[in-house]
């Protein structure tokens, strides 16, 4: 998407909300063309690593970077501008605006991803063009929550949530268009998802994350082959 | 009939006002979410700098003049609408932009100071003596069967529509247009498509500021030009964007356009002889009015939840505000100052009690309640003029005659409550505001209703006492001090009794969530209306004791900005605290603190600006309203005072 595509390299992240830290010294890496899934129980702090990561959360410490560009103290506009997109959880559309203007709004100039070639990828978006975003149904709003992330031509795309709310055959669906879009095009994907078993087909690595600290790497091959070993890191 | 076509082509003159101005409150409340009232007087700067632009060849800024001699029309159109985006931008990136996460109070107060700045600094660089403008647009004479109408209505018309329809288009086909629109409703979303949602609004700053400041440029010959009748055009404008539900620019300007014309035609009615003549003046203004209560009548559903209050991020209520040893203190410091005092500086402090009786109402009402009206000035005004009416056709004197003037403006205030069942926040204001413009108008200034030869108040006597604030040469006589020190006491009491009590908790928890206090069984319409009636019944009182205080009535006394200022004083001093009422009343407008800024820092002219821009930058500074420091320094204050009679602290702060 970013020609070339960048790689996301994230240092010793903390997030403070007030006196709570949320995150602290989380420091993880995704390359271009890798889905990477950011795992871990209720409340372990991986919202808030997203977060902090675009910008939205306040960081107290630490440094992100996008391939060669430092992007830690860089406005939320300027990390989109550098080819950070975030999904948020709880489909952040615009439910005035129609799904086409929810895009326009969206799309950049310097996007490689035209917003024809954005619905090529989501097919089921495209006869709802001049819907109204708040008449359309959980999948259809999520679908278009992605589709308004992937115009602003995003090289790494961190994807809060994408399962919330919706029923397993749906999120199936949206996990394998984000496996071939990372495939095909070269993006990188940072995943926080609850449904770990949903998310391990498309995972190429994961990291599990614990009250708020890196806790574990563990092998995506041995997660697959025993999904309820990854309740050992959970629970410490 | 062709009269009647006459009068309505007239009326686009107006109406094009308000249509403008209506389009400029929808764009920028569509956008930030703040309601403007001080958007006309914002604009207003425009028609000023193109009249003396054009008579004069001076370039009045804000800050110096230009001198840049014979100036074409079209030179002053395009400086004097440059001068009004310049003034709008500055008045987003300095007040409403650092206030746009805060209460729906904080920054309706805030658009107030701005409305009370810009008149007064308007006054000041132009003055206040009405100007007859220069057309802009064609001007020849429209022959309609036998009657002449200017031409220049059908232009304006023609230019808001025209520049309606390109504001329209901005929003719903622009990506600047589209993406202001979802950052109203989602800031983080703009942002993360890339977007700076500042620099969309700038944006709306300027397209509201050109298009109010172009459109009062045009229409400046229709009306003649001063500083307060262009800040009042506020006034109509809101009715109609709040019939267009702060939303549809259609709706505003096709409103605002319709609204001109009947009021035009309601001009016309009124000199027909089967029309009443008690009706005939102050119709045009309360036009505005009954289309505010129409449009809630059809909006009334579309309106904000209640769940959507104006409470959030209300200051702290002091529920244990002012107790009995700083009551006493406070009385003792009046009783002296009342004392020691002479003539105007007696005067001085008399005002002040009464303006913190004012304000008392306002605590009520705003303050624990979290409604935010602009009606108590107006309120007293109806207690006043009920007053007088009293005296002069009945037989009944003080104390019967001041009770039921305050039992009357208590009736008008619960009526009011009516409508504020179903609105809250800036709705209310608005309603409020009209009404109180209706009031002043169509009451306190109908020569029908208020006789040629002024309402005369006797002065107040029990058991033979004079207790009048005037006997001979004694203008401000100690008697009628006492009464009022009386009186106030009597309200610090009984508000803080009431807050005290289990109604007073009701109070709160309607303020603080109306739905949820209907979930744990409270009744929250006759509350409500049960509070506004007891600060009808306060404000009353002030109108009462003003009545009196001045020997004769004038509308004057209870205008329209005389009640935004009530409002600024009270949030000043602190909205939700008893104490808050009493500084307020320092404050107030011929109080104590504009008696010292007249008498030693000669701010005589200046002080509504100076208190303008001292509201502004105190909400911005703390858009929780002061009470919170002012409570700080008082229990300071009190700390030291008993401490120097040998006393332990009180726990009552």
């Amino acid at each position: 998407m970013h020609s070339g595509g960048a790689s996301l390299a994230v240092d010793a992240l903390s997030v403070r909300y007030g006196a709570a830290a949320a995150v602290r010294g989380v420091s993880l890496s995704v390359s271009p063309g890798e889905v990477v899934g950011l795992l871990g129980p209720n409340g372990a702090g991986k919202s808030s690593t997203l977060k902090g990561i675009m910008g939205i959360a306040p960081v107290a410490s630490g440094e992100v970077r996008l391939g060669t560009v430092e992007i830690s103290g860089a406005t939320v506009a300027a990390r989109v501008k550098a080819g950070l997109g975030l999904v948020r959880e709880g489909r952040g559309v615009f439910g005035r605006l129609s799904v086409a203007e929810n895009l326009r709004v969206c799309a950049r100039d310097q996007s490689p991803m035209s917003i024809d070639a954005v619905l090529a990828m989501l097919p089921a978006l495209e006869p709802l063009r001049s819907r109204r975003a708040m008449l359309l149904s959980g999948g259809e709003q999520q679908m278009l929550s992605l589709a308004k992330a992937l115009v602003s031509g995003p090289s790494v795309l961190l994807i809060d949530e994408l399962s919330l709310g919706l029923a397993p055959i749906l999120t199936a669906r949206l996990m394998a268009t984000v496996r071939s879009m990372a495939t095909e095009l070269g993006l990188g994907v940072l995943l926080v998802e609850q449904h770990v078993n949903l998310a391990l087909g498309i995972l190429d690595r994961a990291y599990v994350l614990r009250r708020g600290e890196l806790v574990a790497e563990p092998p995506i091959a041995e997660l697959r082959a025993d999904p309820a070993s990854l309740r050992q890191y959970y629970l410490g | 009939m062709n009269q009647i076509l006459a009068f309505a082509i007239l009326g686009l003159g107006s109406g094009a006002i308000a249509a403008g101005l209506a389009i400029g409150i929808v764009t920028t409340a569509g956008s930030t979410g703040a309601v403007n009232f001080g958007y006309a007087a914002m604009v207003m700067w425009a028609p000023f700098v193109f009249d003396e632009l054009t008579k004069t060849g001076r370039l009045v800024l804000p800050v110096g003049t230009i001198d840049i001699g014979p100036t074409s029309v079209m030179t002053a159109l395009v400086l004097g609408v440059a001068v009004a985006v310049v003034v709008s931008l500055a008045t987003y990136w300095l007040v409403f932009r650092p206030l746009r996460r805060t209460s729906v109070l904080a920054q309706t107060v805030a658009s107030i100071g701005v409305l009370l700045c810009m008149q007064a600094w308007v006054a000041l660089r132009f003055g206040t003596d009405p100007r007859v403008v220069g057309n802009v647009l064609p001007n020849e004479p429209l022959a309609i069967g036998s009657v002449v109408v200017p031409r220049d209505r059908l232009f304006l018309a023609l230019a808001v529509v025209v520049l309606g329809m390109l504001v329209a288009a901005y929003f719903h086909f622009t990506k600047a247009g589209l993406a202001t629109r979802a950052a109203s409703q989602d800031e983080v979303g703009v942002q993360l498509a890339g977007l700076s949602p500042s620099r969309l609004n700038a944006l709306v700053w300027v397209i509201a500021g050109f298009a109010g400041g172009l459109i009062l440029i045009l229409a400046a010959p229709t009306r003649s030009l001063t500083p307060t009748s262009y800040t009042l055009m506020i006034v109509p404008a809101m009715a109609v964007a709040l019939l267009a539900r702060f939303r549809s620019i259609t709706v505003a300007c096709l409103g605002g356009l319709a609204l001109g014309v009947v009021q035009s035609l309601l001009t016309y009615t009124s000199t027909q002889t089967w029309w009443p003549k008690w009706a005939a003046a102050g119709m045009v203004d309360a036009a505005p009015f009954i289309l505010v209560v129409v449009a809630l009548a059809i909006n009334g559903r579309h309106l904000p939840g209640r769940g959507e209050g104006a409470s959030s991020a209300m200051p702290p209520v002091s529920r244990d505000s002012l107790g009995g040893r700083a009551t006493a203190l406070l009385t003792m410091m009046f009783l002296v100052a009342l004392m020691v005092s002479g003539g105007s500086l007696r005067f001085a402090v008399i005002t002040t009690m009464i303006m913190a009786i004012m304000s008392l109402s306002l605590v009520v009402i705003t303050g624990f309640v979290g409604q935010i009206s602009l009606a108590p000035v107006a309120l007293a005004g109806v207690a006043g003029f009920v007053l007088s009416a009293v005296e002069r056709r009945t037989a009944l004197r003080f104390p019967v005659s001041p009770i039921v003037a305050i039992a009357a403006a208590a009736a008008v205030g619960f009526l009011v409550s009516l409508p504020a069942l179903r609105i809250r926040g800036t709705q209310l204001a608005i309603v409020t505001l009209a009404g109180a413009v209706t009031a002043e108008q169509f009451v306190f200034r109908n020569p029908q209703l208020s006789p040629p030869a002024g309402n005369l108040i006797s002065n107040p006597r029990l058991f033979g006492i004079d207790l009048g604030i005037r006997s001979g040469s004694s203008l401000a006589r100690i008697q009628f001090g006492l009464l009022v020190l009386v009186l106030l006491v009597a309200s610090l009491l009984g508000v803080r009794f009431l807050i005290r009590s289990s109604f007073g908790a009701t109070l709160l928890a309607i303020r603080s969530d109306e739905r949820a206090a209907a979930s744990v069984g409270i009744h929250v319409a006759r509350t409500k209306m049960a509070a506004f009636t007891i600060s009808a019944a306060l404000a009353g009182l002030a109108g009462v004791l003003i009545g009196y205080s001045r020997g004769q009535l004038s509308a004057d006394s209870f205008t329209v900005f005389a009640g935004l200022s009530v409002l600024t004083f009270t949030f000043l001093g602190g909205i939700t605290s008893i104490e808050g009422a009493v500084f307020a009343g320092v404050l107030a407008p011929l109080g104590l603190a504009y008696f010292a800024a007249s008498r030693f820092l000669h701010l005589g002219e200046n002080y509504q600006l100076v208190a303008g821009l001292a509201l502004v930058v105190s909400v911005l500074a703390n858009p929780e309203g002061m009470s919170a420091q002012n409570r700080l320094l008082a229990s300071r204050i009190k700390t030291r005072l008993s401490r120097g009679t040998g006393q332990v602290g009180t726990s009552d702060a």
